[in-house]
């Protein structure tokens, strides 16, 4: 099972999607707001708009779109690697469990 | 229902008369003749109707008046104890002495207006006029009966903000320039912002018509009176407490320097933390595109030798609940305490609305504490424990090795190394992460507990410490947040060669193969008969 890795990629890639649609942009701006708050520890408030604490923000918002980004990847491949490991788990033995055609009970 | 009222209404206008009124001017249900000439655009008759004041006539206000011919008599005279009021009102309204009619009947709120700061800087010469009743209700002929009365008074709130957060009106007073940011800024206004219903807005600490100057003896946010007003909602409030929150950056406590250093040390702590993790991500990814093209082009893994078992035990079930009840904890945490933090981002509302509310996700985020609480308990027990049996090894305090692995894997990474060092049971990357977590999890938990029992805290200690505790709060949760979510992930989930994971945290186990890669010297000592030469005696795989 460790060697399939097709669900896990899935997984990720749609995690990665949905990252897309509903977190880049709030995560752009939550991560310019974390910068933002360092820089203010640094350079004092009011932040001065000069190079390096606009670099700051701009760190910010790149590791808040990597971090939040890896999060939903990271989620989702998880999920993903789990499901195809029940599936494999499971699948033969049902077909073990059941030679005979089912009937619903 | 509504009918009935306005019926009410009517009936009470037939019985009781409206003397000086020649004509029925209601506004009931036709719009008054007034509207015939009178229309402007700020005017919707249909609005005014649903207003508090739907079933007040026109002339209930605009006195004086013979309707519809009142240009044919002269307007009604201004009082003379208002002619200054009304000097005033007239640079901001059109019918100033309709703000007078308003006492008729709310007689009340211009009794207590009349002794406020505010009154004062409409009756005197000032370079400023003060609020009207519409500066801090907004157009009057849309007055409504907030449904929830919190819900209303939070709104009005945001009028304060109008002239006390207007650069413009603050270069005219003597106050504050930054009252506004600063609440924004506080624990109650980021929670106000967020929805929360139970958080004081402007007028919960100051009072609505009667506001008094802060040096005031009278004020609710004088020195003197400030315990009792925080002790509203934080019982057993006292005045070590009360100086806490203020409109001043919370990096300002008095004099004291401590928040003001604490917030330098944690800006710097985890601004540099970040980098250096960031670059070490970036040469790790460089070495692993390089390793990748490598394989490709036909270099080989290292392979297990024959009669080894595939996996060996990595973590055991101890300490793999404990790194569940950190995940689920941590997680929570960020959840339902980075939208407050950053409550200004409009998506923040919808995050916490979606969690059920401020008030929910301060009970959840207690909750995350809890479990966080108990997973470190639970290690520290389980170390214990360990020692008890002799069986604690202490593999995890760093060394100087650790220093030289890190300059030589970084080396092996670019390429001007070509083994990686040989790393034992836990590289300086997993005690990094060990001791990162050691560290976030008690300055969380310890600044945490602060902000929990703020009043306690605040008496205990001295009360910059809570300052201090929510700013370390804040940055160190950047910290933890972005190291786990960017460095952790990285090298556990996202690494090319480990993605999807390292399966260590579902089922404690390693690969011999990632063993003799990873762990060397501890798969040397594990198994120290085997031939250590990788190139021998290989496992088809
Ligand atoms: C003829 C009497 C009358 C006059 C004059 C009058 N009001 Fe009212 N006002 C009322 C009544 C009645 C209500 C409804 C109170 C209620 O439902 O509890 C009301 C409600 C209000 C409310 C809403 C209070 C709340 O519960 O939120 C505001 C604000 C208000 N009036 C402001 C004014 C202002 C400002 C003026 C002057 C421009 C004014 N009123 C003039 C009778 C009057
Ligand atoms: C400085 C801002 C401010 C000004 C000026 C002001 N109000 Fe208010 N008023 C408030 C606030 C805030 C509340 C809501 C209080 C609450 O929700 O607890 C309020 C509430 C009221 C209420 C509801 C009943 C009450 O007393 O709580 C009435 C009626 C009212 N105002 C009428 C007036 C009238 C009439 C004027 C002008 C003469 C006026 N207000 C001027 C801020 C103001
Ligand atoms: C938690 C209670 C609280 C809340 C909420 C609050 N204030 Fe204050 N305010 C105070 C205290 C206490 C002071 C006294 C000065 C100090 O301690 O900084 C004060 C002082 C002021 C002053 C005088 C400042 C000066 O420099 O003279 C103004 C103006 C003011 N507040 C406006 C506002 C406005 C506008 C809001 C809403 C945006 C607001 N306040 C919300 C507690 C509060
Ligand atoms: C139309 C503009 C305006 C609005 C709206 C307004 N204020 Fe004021 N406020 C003033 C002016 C002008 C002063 C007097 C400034 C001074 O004393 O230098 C003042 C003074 C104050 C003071 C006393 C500050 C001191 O000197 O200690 C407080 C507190 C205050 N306002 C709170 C509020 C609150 C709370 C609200 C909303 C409910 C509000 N204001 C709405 C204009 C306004
Ligand atoms: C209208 C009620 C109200 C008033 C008045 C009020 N607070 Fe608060 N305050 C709250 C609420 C609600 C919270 C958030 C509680 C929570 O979720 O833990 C809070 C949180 C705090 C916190 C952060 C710690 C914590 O418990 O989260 C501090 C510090 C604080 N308030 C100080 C003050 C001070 C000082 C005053 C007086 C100047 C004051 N408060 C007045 C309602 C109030």
């Amino acid at each position: 099972m460790k060697n399939n890795k097709v669900p896990s990629v899935i997984g990720a890639a749609l995690g990665f999607a949905l990252f897309l649609v509903v977190g880049l942009m709030p995560t752009l701006v939550y991560g310019g707001y974390a910068g933002l708050l360092l820089a203010g520890g640094i350079f004092g408030t009011p932040v001065p708009t000069t190079l390096l604490p606009r670099a700051l923000v701009m760190f910010g918002m790149g590791l808040g779109v990597t971090g939040v980004a890896f999060f939903f990847t990271v989620g989702r491949a998880v999920a993903g690697t789990l499901a195809g490991a029940i599936a494999q788990k499971v699948s033969p033995k049902a077909v073990v469990a059941q030679p005979q055609p089912s009937t619903n009970r | 229902m509504r009918v009935c009222y306005k019926g009410l209404v009517l009936g009470l206008f037939l019985i009781i008369g409206f003397s000086g009124v020649s004509m029925e001017v209601k506004a009931a249900d036709a719009p008054p003749p007034c509207l015939d000439c009178h229309r402007t655009p700020e005017f919707d008759f249909g609005v005014f109707q649903k207003s508090v004041h739907g079933s007040q006539s026109c002339l209930d206000c605009h006195g004086g008046y013979d309707t519809p011919t009142h240009h044919s008599n002269p307007p009604m005279p201004i009082p003379k104890d208002q002619e200054a009021r009304v000097l005033k009102y007239q640079k901001k309204s059109k019918a100033p002495l309709a703000l007078l009619a308003c006492t008729n009947c709310h007689s009340d709120v211009t009794a207590a207006l009349a002794t406020s700061v505010h009154e004062k800087w409409i009756r005197e010469d000032r370079p400023a006029a003060g609020p009207t009743c519409v500066d801090c209700h907004g157009s009057i002929h849309a007055v409504v009966k907030a449904e929830s009365k919190n819900l209303g008074s939070r709104q009005k709130a945001s009028s304060c903000g109008n002239c006390h957060g207007s650069a413009e009106q603050i270069v005219k007073t003597s106050i504050g320039q930054d009252v506004v940011p600063t609440y924004q800024d506080s624990i109650h206004g980021k929670l106000v912002a967020v929805g929360s219903d139970r958080a004081p807005v402007c007028h919960t600490c100051h009072g609505n018509h009667g506001i008094l100057q802060v040096t005031d003896a009278n004020s609710p946010v004088n020195p003197e009176n400030k315990p009792k007003t925080c002790a509203k909602c934080h019982e057993g409030a006292n005045a070590a407490f009360a100086s806490v929150v203020s409109h001043r950056p919370m990096a300002h406590h008095g004099s004291h320097p401590g928040p003001h250093w604490t917030h330098i040390f944690f800006s710097y702590l985890t601004t540099l933390t970040l980098l250096g993790l960031s670059a070490h991500i970036l040469i790790d990814l460089f070495g692993e595109i390089r390793t990748q093209v490598r394989r490709r082009r036909g270099a080989k893994h290292a392979g297990v030798p024959a009669g080894l078992p595939e996996a060996v035990e990595r973590l055991d079930l101890h300490q793999r609940i404990q790194h569940w009840l950190l995940i689920s904890s941590v997680i929570l945490l960020v959840i339902t305490g980075w939208p407050i933090r950053a409550a200004a981002i409009q998506t923040s509302r919808t995050m916490i609305a979606f969690l059920g509310g401020a008030h929910m996700a301060g009970i959840l985020h207690r909750i995350g504490a809890g479990v966080l609480i108990v997973a470190g308990v639970y290690h520290i027990i389980y170390l214990l424990m360990l020692a008890r049996k002799k069986r604690l090894k202490l593999l995890m305090v760093p060394a100087p090795k650790d220093i030289v692995d890190l300059m030589d894997n970084l080396m092996y990474f670019v390429g001007i190394r070509k083994e990686r060092p040989n790393f034992g049971r836990f590289s300086y990357i997993e005690k990094f992460d060990y001791w990162a977590v050691f560290w976030g999890v008690a300055i969380m938990v310890g600044t945490g507990f602060v902000y929990w029992f703020p009043v306690n805290f605040a008496t205990w200690l001295p009360s910059w410490i809570v300052n201090a505790a929510q700013l370390a709060h804040g940055e160190e949760a950047t910290l933890a947040a972005l190291a786990l979510f960017v460095w952790h992930f990285y090298n556990v989930h996202l690494r090319p060669s480990i993605f999807p994971m390292n399966w260590a945290w579902l089922n404690g186990k390693i690969s011999t193969e990632a063993l003799i890669e990873e762990h060397p010297l501890e798969y040397k000592e594990m198994f120290p008969n085997q031939d250590t030469n990788k190139n021998n005696d290989k496992k088809k795989h």
